[in-house]
């Protein structure tokens, strides 16, 4: 974690301003295809020859003006806030104004049901004739369990949102195209593989947030510029970096906000491992089938992604194994302020993991503006580089005081690296 | 902390109260067939009874059991056990009131108690649904069955869905859809039989389901006698009871037998002059889930502002949403048309807007109060057609977001406000 660190740079880039990347790549003449939630398969876009750029409500909602989250509907929560929740209804917003001028297409996955109505609004909107500038739309409807008949259902799906991306890009998808794209993102897969091995390591060579950065600048940036990225973060880990205070690991909601990451680390604590949609480490990618869809759907239909809609027993214990392969001394369960699924696995989750301390977190809403003013008085004793998280310093430091003296959480940690 | 309590209706028919002993009888058998190991099943609104009436095997659904806690006041006191689990009380109340009597091992339960179910069945409609009956499953020892619910993935779906389902269900429905929830059902069905012992006839199956269209034209002609009928004849505190617990019995002879009577009871006041508010000034419609816990707050503004709900979803939905003809046809795949489209009358808004405008204008409604529904096409459309809309949002079982001095205050000032002005356009008019 030392020397030229001109990647981190470039990754952060990317997360933070998504569509300078997507402007680079229409400069060469390509197309952008915006996608909402992690289960729009980037896989068919890429097959396309398009660049599939993955989107943050939250993050575009937070951003403000100057990108696009406030258009010409900015009482926007106002109008879509008894359809949506605050993020995606700017989010909308800003389809229906053309806001969002950097993207020709956009996919929406059904990762939770506020992206099934946003679906329905912007249909709505546009049969009713109000959005005249906003771009093509198409929504992949996932389902997600893991039987024979959802198997089914979810391959004609993709078969037709294929078709409708191949009518996007003026071309077909053929399965050779489908191959060489499941090709790349095993090699990307195996790139994070790499990164949470260094990350959860005893001395932790990468940190949280550069490894943070990484998985989502690689759903922002094509293959073949976020490839030598990856391995430039790869060789950045030199050893030789000191124990960390705690190794924690991060469950629960989604959080794409790097700024959460470095509050943590902060306090020094090392960010092992995080189960949540915008990670990666390198598990989950389509496998090489004789029909390259099949391993494209199956990627999708049994993701952990996030809890809205998923399994209960599958998600706790697939949780548990990750905390426990990183090594935590404890989990921080992060209570998303509009995930209504995440509560319910918390108890079961605790049940599952048995030992480490694990700590619920409920966030607030980036989306309508910084924490309650007693928060952020809190904050202000903090260090500077956590201000806009002060619930999880508040968290983090609550998971140190618990653990108690830091040898000790050295001396154990070592133990169990054997 | 009492609890609070809720605003009791006054009876407008007589058949409701036949119902509800009905109900409460049926309910005391659910609990002896429970007691001498007979599985019981826990379902969802939206779960495919039939295939359980069919199989006679008991079942209590969710929803009605979530109202009838909520109506004893027992709410806030599960909600409290939920969170005292680490279990969310501010999600999905209307589903996690069983899951909270279950924790609260409440010593005095409504009607003795909800049995242990054996068999959990849901949709999923919801983010959370998965996890909290698969939750409820794990702490109750049952099994749960969830069911896919798939999205309309169509441009442009037509709307008038109230009036090509019932006959055109497989044309007006993408076959995929169809297909997916037909290959589920026979797998559920294969399981049920598997794991009860019990046998699913087909010729049982089909008269289940043509009881429940009988049912539905009862209700359908219901539904239309008080649409036309001013002063109308019965308010939402009486038909949601009265359509409702046959409802929950959809598929037996009872239920339609019931429903029948329902119909000729209206019939008779109509013919007779009676009315629900003889000064009728003013007519409601109620979008979203029912006070269940205070139905007496519905008839409070007949006595003080001649204003009478007389519209909510509940005579509605049973009136146009659950009919489907299968002569010559798969009657699973009828069924499979009839739930593949649950939730989508009431939250897809090309069918959800369309379908309140064509019902207020029907029911000839003056103003339109809208409690903790998406509902932005509705109000726009509503209001568009000169139909005004109160929006307030709350959850119906959980009192913590609303009481009824809060919703007296705020709907007296919209029918003064915006519906008595409304009502006398359409008085002159007439």
């Amino acid at each position: 974690m030392s020397g030229d660190r001109a990647w981190a740079a470039a990754l952060r880039s990317a997360c933070e301003h998504p569509e300078a990347a997507a402007a680079a790549w229409r400069a060469g003449g390509g197309q952008v295809v915006g996608l909402l939630g992690w289960s729009a398969p980037r896989e068919l876009v890429t097959a396309a020859g398009m660049l599939p750029v993955r989107l943050s409500a939250e993050r575009l909602a937070a951003l403000g003006p100057d990108r696009g989250s406030e258009p010409e509907w900015p009482d926007a929560v106002a109008a879509f806030g008894s359809e949506l929740t605050p993020a995606t209804a700017r989010l909308a917003a800003a389809l229906v104004s053309g806001a969002l001028d950097w993207l020709d297409f956009l996919v929406i996955g059904r990762d939770r049901e506020d992206y099934t109505r946003l679906f329905y609004l912007l249909r709505e909107l546009r049969r009713g004739g109000a959005a005249p500038r906003m771009i093509p739309v198409a929504f992949f409807d996932l389902l997600r369990l893991p039987s024979r008949t959802s198997a089914r259902y979810n391959r004609q799906r993709a078969v037709d949102l294929a078709a409708v991306i191949a009518g996007w890009a003026g071309r077909p998808v053929t399965s050779a195209d489908l191959t060489g794209t499941v090709e790349a993102a095993g090699d990307i897969a195996h790139s994070f593989r790499g990164i949470q091995e260094l990350r959860s390591g005893l001395y932790p060579r990468i940190t949280g947030t550069d490894a943070l950065a990484a998985a989502i600048a690689s759903r922002v940036l094509p293959a073949e510029k976020v490839l030598p990225l990856l391995d430039a973060v790869l060789a950045a880990g030199v050893p030789g970096a000191p124990a960390p205070r705690a190794r924690v690991f991060l469950a629960g909601s989604a959080v794409d906000d790097l700024t959460a990451y470095e509050a943590l680390e902060s306090l020094g604590l090392a960010i092992v491992g995080e189960d949540h949609e915008w990670g990666d480490d390198g598990s989950e990618y389509p496998l090489a089938t004789r029909d390259p869809l099949d391993g494209i759907v199956d990627r999708y239909q049994f993701a952990h992604g996030g809890a809205a809609r998923a399994g209960l027993r599958d998600r706790t214990e697939r949780t548990a194994d990750r905390v426990r392969a990183a090594l935590a001394d404890g989990v921080l369960y992060l209570l998303g302020p509009r995930d209504e699924a995440a509560g319910w696995e918390l108890p079961a989750l605790r049940d599952c993991l048995g030992a480490p301390p694990l700590i619920p977190v409920r966030l607030h809403d980036r989306a309508q503006g910084r924490p309650a003013p007693r928060e952020a008085a809190r904050a202000d004793q903090g260090p500077a580089t956590g201000g806009g998280w002060p619930e999880l310093r508040d968290a983090g430091q609550r998971l140190l005081a618990e653990l108690g003296a830091v040898s000790a959480i050295s001396d154990a940690t070592e133990d169990r690296h054997g | 902390m009492a609890e609070q309590t809720g605003m009791r209706r006054r009876p407008e028919l007589a058949c409701t109260q036949r119902f509800t002993r009905y109900q409460r009888d049926w309910f005391a058998e659910v609990r002896e067939r429970a007691a001498a190991g007979e599985p019981v099943a826990l379902l969802s609104a939206d779960a495919p009874h039939e295939i359980y009436r069919a199989m006679d095997i008991p079942y209590v659904v969710i929803q009605w059991w979530s109202s009838v806690i909520a109506a004893k006041q027992k709410a806030p006191g599960y909600l409290r056990a939920l969170a005292e689990a680490g279990y969310p009380d501010d999600s999905e109340q209307y589903n996690s009131l069983p899951l909270g009597e279950l924790l609260a091992a409440d010593e005095d339960p409504p009607w003795g108690g909800l049995p242990r179910p054996a068999i959990i069945s849901a949709p999923l409609s919801t983010d959370a649904t998965r996890q909290l009956f698969e939750t409820s499953a794990q702490r109750s020892g049952a099994v749960f069955h969830p069911i896919e619910k798939t999205v309309d993935p169509r441009d442009d779906p037509p709307e008038e869905w109230w009036a090509q389902l019932p006959g055109s269900w497989d044309s007006f429905l993408p076959a995929d859809r169809l297909d997916l929830l037909t290959d589920e059902l026979t797998g559920l069905i294969r399981v049920l039989e598997q794991t009860t012992g019990r046998r699913f006839s087909e010729s049982r199956f089909a008269e289940v389901m043509h009881l429940a269209n009988e049912q539905a034209e009862h209700n359908a002609a219901a539904r239309d006698l008080v649409a036309a009928t001013v002063p109308t004849p019965v308010s939402v505190a009486e038909t949601m009871p009265a359509v409702m617990v046959p409802q929950w019995h959809r598929g037996s002879s009872w239920a339609r037998d019931a429903a029948a009577e329902f119909h000729a009871e209206l019939s008779g006041r109509v013919a007779a002059g009676a009315a629900a508010c003889p000064g009728e000034q003013v007519r409601l419609m109620w979008l979203g889930r029912g006070l269940w816990s205070s139905l007496g707050l519905y008839q409070y503004f007949q006595d003080t502002y001649g204003a009478v709900f007389v519209w909510s979803m509940y005579l509605g939905l049973a009136a146009d949403g659950y009919a489907r003809y299968f002569d010559g046809r798969d009657p699973l795949r009828a069924l499979a048309a009839r739930f593949v489209t649950v939730g989508d009358e009431l939250r897809m808004p090309a069918w959800s807007a369309a379908w309140h405008v064509k019902e207020a204008t029907l029911h000839q409604v003056d103003g339109v109060v809208s409690l903790g529904e998406n509902d932005y096409f509705s109000v726009r459309r509503l209001e568009a057609a000169g139909i005004p809309v109160l929006s307030l949002a709350a959850d119906n079982v959980d009192r913590r977001t609303w009481s009824e001095d809060e919703l007296k205050a705020s709907i007296a000032r919209f029918i003064e406000e915006r519906a008595l002005p409304a009502a006398e356009r359409r008085h002159h008019a007439s």
